[in-house]
């Protein structure tokens, strides 16, 4: 029988949602070729265009995967796999014309939601999966049922106490494939300890979120105090500045019980660095070791390349008093007008306080911060500084740095994220690309102190954080930058929109922290409590496969589309053929019921329950007064009398 | 079973003795407001039960004798001039009555067969342009001789296929006829029936009937027995969506006479042959075409 794809409304409409849902993750190409598609087939159906032979979307798919295999050289990640799970599934659609490619089809919907929340754990996505994955199992159910929604709510209650059990039982394995988000390097977050001039306002740029904080007993009001050590930088190439020579060592195992901390979740960023809040003695991050460098900075020793929450132990004030060595005074040489700018100071045998005053004053003048400072090639330090007198933080930090270096001040570049924002909801701090930021921090009376040049230049900036900054237009930026009195947005009132939006992140945030938090270490814990974890996840493991393999049994029963009075009918015709009684197949199943009840007695009021059951469900179409189950149950028990009683 | 057709039966088979099966069948095709083909020798009692029947249903019968010389004017009616009143004046024909017995139809020229086409079809007849009314219900009852007695015309398919049913009366039996030698002249004893339905309610059964359910196992069964017509190793004549239709009717008025509202495949495997045989028969007799109902039941599954 054949088969129309857009005729089933709900599961055409489940299809389009999870292939939506990949949609934004694949090159444009491939959306438009889905969509030309799914577009063709409604053609082929509702306007009677010509169809596509399966030769040529057999052929199309060979191409298809070809293509990914030149681009990609894999299957094994992200991106090559959404676009070989889409494609395949819009040539499928193409092709959709019976039962087959009905089942195949929902199998790449499965796998299509499958796909999508391997590599994303936000709780939005959870809304359209579900009613993408009703919609899909429903088109499995046999037409011949009713009453769907109750068979569906069944089944879920069936599969419920398993995936309970697979969420706290089954063995956490760490799949490198599973997560690598494909060829970029750079990971979802972007961050890398190089100011390239340009690379922080590119980072800036992304809408993501970069991690969410949760401050456990620290009293942060303002997010101007708010500095997240990523990295640090002691190689001066003039403006942009490079990671110089440091020295990792793991974190000595103290108690650090007594002491403040903060929780941190972090996404997938595929790269080693951890962000910690300045201050930070150490950082506690399960399955993973965590590398303390001489900068007070933290690294993993693999990359992250899940999901992650990590536990930050602070100290209010952790002085780096270490004396630096003349690395710290390394600059390129300078040329032009700065070096005149850094020998007119020499000149003038400064103390060390006036050189740090000359240096804010040269800041202090008209130098505008922006996200769009334009490339800076030749002479990058001149142009920035004398000319063009437009950048971001790093450009100033960048600079800052270099002129300290040449007048004798030890300093180095720390980049990182500076500010956030709070939600008032979930009382966290979420911290998004929009707050990358890169600082100085110079050697002065015998400590390392921060020196924040940008914020001489856009005070708002570091007030307010990058978020709600670069959510203003270029010209309030302008205007506002220089003043610290914001009102253009009174704070104290939090529109409802901010309200709504807290609250979706909050739920987001306890989404993922819940599912972050319960990795492997909670579940060993749990289990250890019990008996050894291993075993218990082999047991585990073993458990589960059963009742899959029973479940998916029950359900592929249920999948031959017969319905409870068919099946009795089953039952009684093997019952039959075994007493030599079989049904010829013209013989109608009432017939041959009575037949039965005539050759067999013993039988009788079971068979007439039976057929009584069969002709209302069949051929009355209407509700039998019992049912099935009570019928099955009533004909079992006759059945196994009979096989008890010897034979005659 | 209904109360009432029990009766009809049983009332009809005390006048035309050991034919049961047939009586019901008959019953149950004017109950599906379809005609009736009766194929047997003369004198096995074919006109015996269509009077039998019309008189216990109620409904006015008449009965026309076909012949070779019969033209469609004499079944038909025509318009005859009246000079008194100077025009002309359609006089109906004897097929202006509820059930009409359409005695050896085979002997009739195949124009007078074919007259009698659109009224079997629709239920009216024109003449000179003017359609006139059949009344409702309206059933023709044909009888015709064997295949292959000299001097007939045999129907063709399309006539036969208008027939719901053809019904085979076959010789009574021995001891049956002892009785019948025995007893009082069976016409003696129909004037004393007393008919047990009215015109009206007859109307009320037809739509009644209509309403009885198929299921789609029943529809999917019938579905499948003109498929296997269909295939090429049967022998038979195929089966055309109008013969299924039939097919469904019959079966509806047969649930209907047992009291259901409701079909079962057994009401289908109950009409099939009746319904069927002269539909496969085609060229080769209805005879055969019996046989190859039975063989098509046979090799049809029922879907469970």
């Amino acid at each position: 029988m054949n088969k129309s794809f857009f005729s089933q409304k709900f599961f055409s409409f489940s299809m389009i949602i999870a292939m939506g849902m990949l949609a934004f993750e694949v090159s444009f190409a491939v959306t438009f070729f889905c969509i030309a598609m799914i577009f063709w087939k409604w053609g082929t159906e509702s306007r009677s265009w010509p169809n596509l032979s399966r030769k040529v979307t057999g052929a199309l798919s060979v191409l298809l995967l070809v293509g990914i295999l030149l681009k990609y050289r894999t299957l094994m990640q992200q991106e090559p796999a959404f676009t070989f799970l889409l494609g395949l599934s819009a040539l499928k659609i193409v092709d959709y014309i019976n039962e087959r490619d009905h089942k195949f089809l929902v199998l790449l919907g499965f796998l299509l939601l499958g796909a999508k929340s391997l590599f994303t754990l936000d709780f939005i996505w959870i809304v359209p999966s579900t009613v993408a994955l009703i919609g899909l199992w429903s088109s499995l159910l046999p037409s011949f049922l009713k009453h769907q929604t109750s068979y569906l709510i069944k089944i879920s209650i069936y599969s419920l106490p398993m995936t309970v059990l697979l969420f706290f039982a089954f063995p956490r394995v760490v799949l490198p494939w599973a997560i690598s988000r494909g060829g970029d390097a750079q990971g979802d977050i972007g961050f890398s300890d190089e100011t390239d001039p340009g690379r922080m306002s590119e980072i800036a740029s992304g809408p993501n979120i970069a991690f969410r904080v949760k401050l456990e007993n620290i009293y942060f009001n303002k997010p101007k105090s708010f500095y997240w050590r990523g990295a640090v930088l002691t190689f001066s190439k003039g403006l942009s500045w490079r990671p110089g020579h440091s020295e990792l060592k793991t974190t000595q195992e103290t108690d650090f019980s007594k002491e403040v901390f903060y929780d941190v979740a972090i996404e997938a960023t595929s790269q080693n660095f951890l962000f910690a809040l300045d201050g930070t003695t150490a950082i506690d991050l399960p399955e993973n070791t965590v590398l303390t460098s001489t900068f007070l900075t933290f690294k993993t020793v693999h990359p992250l390349l899940k999901s992650a929450v990590y536990r930050g132990y602070w100290k209010n004030k952790s002085i780096d008093s270490e004396k630096p060595n003349d690395d710290f005074l390394q600059t390129p040489s300078l040329r032009g007008r700065s070096l005149k700018w850094v020998e007119n100071i020499k000149n003038k045998k400064l103390l060390e306080y006036q050189k740090i005053d000359e240096l804010k004053k040269l800041f202090s003048a008209d130098y505008t911060y922006t996200l769009k400072p334009g490339s800076y090639r030749e002479d990058e330090l001149n142009t920035f500084l004398f000319d063009r007198k437009k950048g971001f933080c790093e450009h100033f930090a960048g600079a800052y740095a270099t002129l300290a270096r040449a007048i004798g001040i030890p300093s180095r570049v720390v980049v990182g994220y500076q500010g956030g924002r709070y939600n008032p909801v979930g009382e966290f701090w979420k911290i998004s690309q929009k707050d990358a930021h890169a600082w100085v921090e110079i050697y002065t009376e015998s400590s390392w102190k921060r020196i924040d040049p940008t914020s001489w230049v856009a005070p708002l900036r570091l007030e307010i954080g990058g978020e709600e900054f670069f959510s203003l237009n270029e010209e309030d930026q302008k205007y506002f930058s220089h003043s610290l009195q914001k009102s253009l947005r009174s704070q104290n009132s939090v529109e409802l929109w901010d309200k709504l939006s807290f609250w979706l992140e909050d739920l987001n945030y306890r989404w993922v922290y819940f599912l972050l938090e319960y990795d492997k270490s909670s579940q060993e814990g749990l289990w250890s409590k019990i008996f050894s974890y291993k075993v218990s996840t082999l047991i585990t493991f073993i458990l589960a496969l059963i009742l899959n393999i029973l479940l998916f049994r029950k359900f592929l029963s249920q999948r031959s589309s017969k319905n409870q009075a068919q099946m009795l009918i089953d039952k009684v015709e093997t019952f039959g053929s075994k007493m030599g009684l079989s049904r010829a197949p013209s013989e109608p199943p009432l017939a041959y019921l009575k037949r039965l009840a005539k050759e067999l007695p013993e039988l009788n009021e079971a068979l007439s329950k039976i057929e009584t059951y069969y002709d209302h469900r069949m051929y009355a179409g209407t509700a039998p007064s019992t049912s099935g189950h009570e019928v099955l149950k009533i004909w079992k028990a006759k059945v196994k009398k009979i096989a008890s009683k010897p034979s005659q | 079973m209904n109360k009432k057709f029990h009766h009809l039966i049983s009332e009809a088979s005390k006048i035309i003795l050991d034919k049961n099966a047939e009586i019901r069948l008959a019953a149950t095709c004017l109950l599906a407001g379809g005609h009736l083909l009766i194929e047997d020798l003369p004198g096995v009692g074919k006109t015996t039960l269509v009077q039998v029947l019309a008189k216990l249903l109620g409904l006015k019968n008449r009965r026309i004798q076909f012949t070779i010389d019969l033209l469609p004017a004499d079944i038909i009616g025509g318009q005859i001039f009246h000079p008194q009143e100077q025009k002309f004046i359609f006089h109906p024909g004897p097929l202006f009555s509820s059930i009409v017995m359409a005695d050896e139809l085979n002997r009739a020229s195949p124009r007078t067969q074919s007259a009698l086409l659109q009224a079997m079809e629709e239920g009216e007849v024109s003449v000179d342009g003017t359609t006139w009314k059949l009344p409702r219900p309206f059933y023709l009852i044909a009888t015709q001789n064997p295949h292959k007695q000299i001097g007939t015309f045999p129907l063709p398919e399309s006539q036969l296929d208008r027939f719901l049913m053809s019904l085979e009366l076959h010789h009574a039996s021995k001891s049956t006829e002892v009785t019948i030698f025995q007893r009082k002249d069976a016409k003696l004893s129909m004037d004393q029936i007393e008919s047990l339905f009215s015109e009206q309610e007859i109307i009320e059964i037809l739509t009644q009937v209509e309403e009885v359910q198929i299921s789609p196992a029943v529809a999917l069964y019938i579905a499948d027995l003109l498929e296997r017509s269909r295939r090429p190793d049967f022998e038979g004549m195929q089966l055309s969506t109008r013969a299924g239709l039939a097919l469904v009717r019959a079966a509806k008025a047969w649930a209907f006479m047992e009291g259901r509202t409701y079909v079962r495949p057994e009401d289908v495997q109950e009409v099939l042959i009746p319904v069927l045989g002269h539909r496969l028969g085609g060229s080769h007799g209805i005879n055969k075409g019996r046989e190859w109902a039975l063989a098509l039941q046979k090799n049809t599954a029922v879907p469970v």
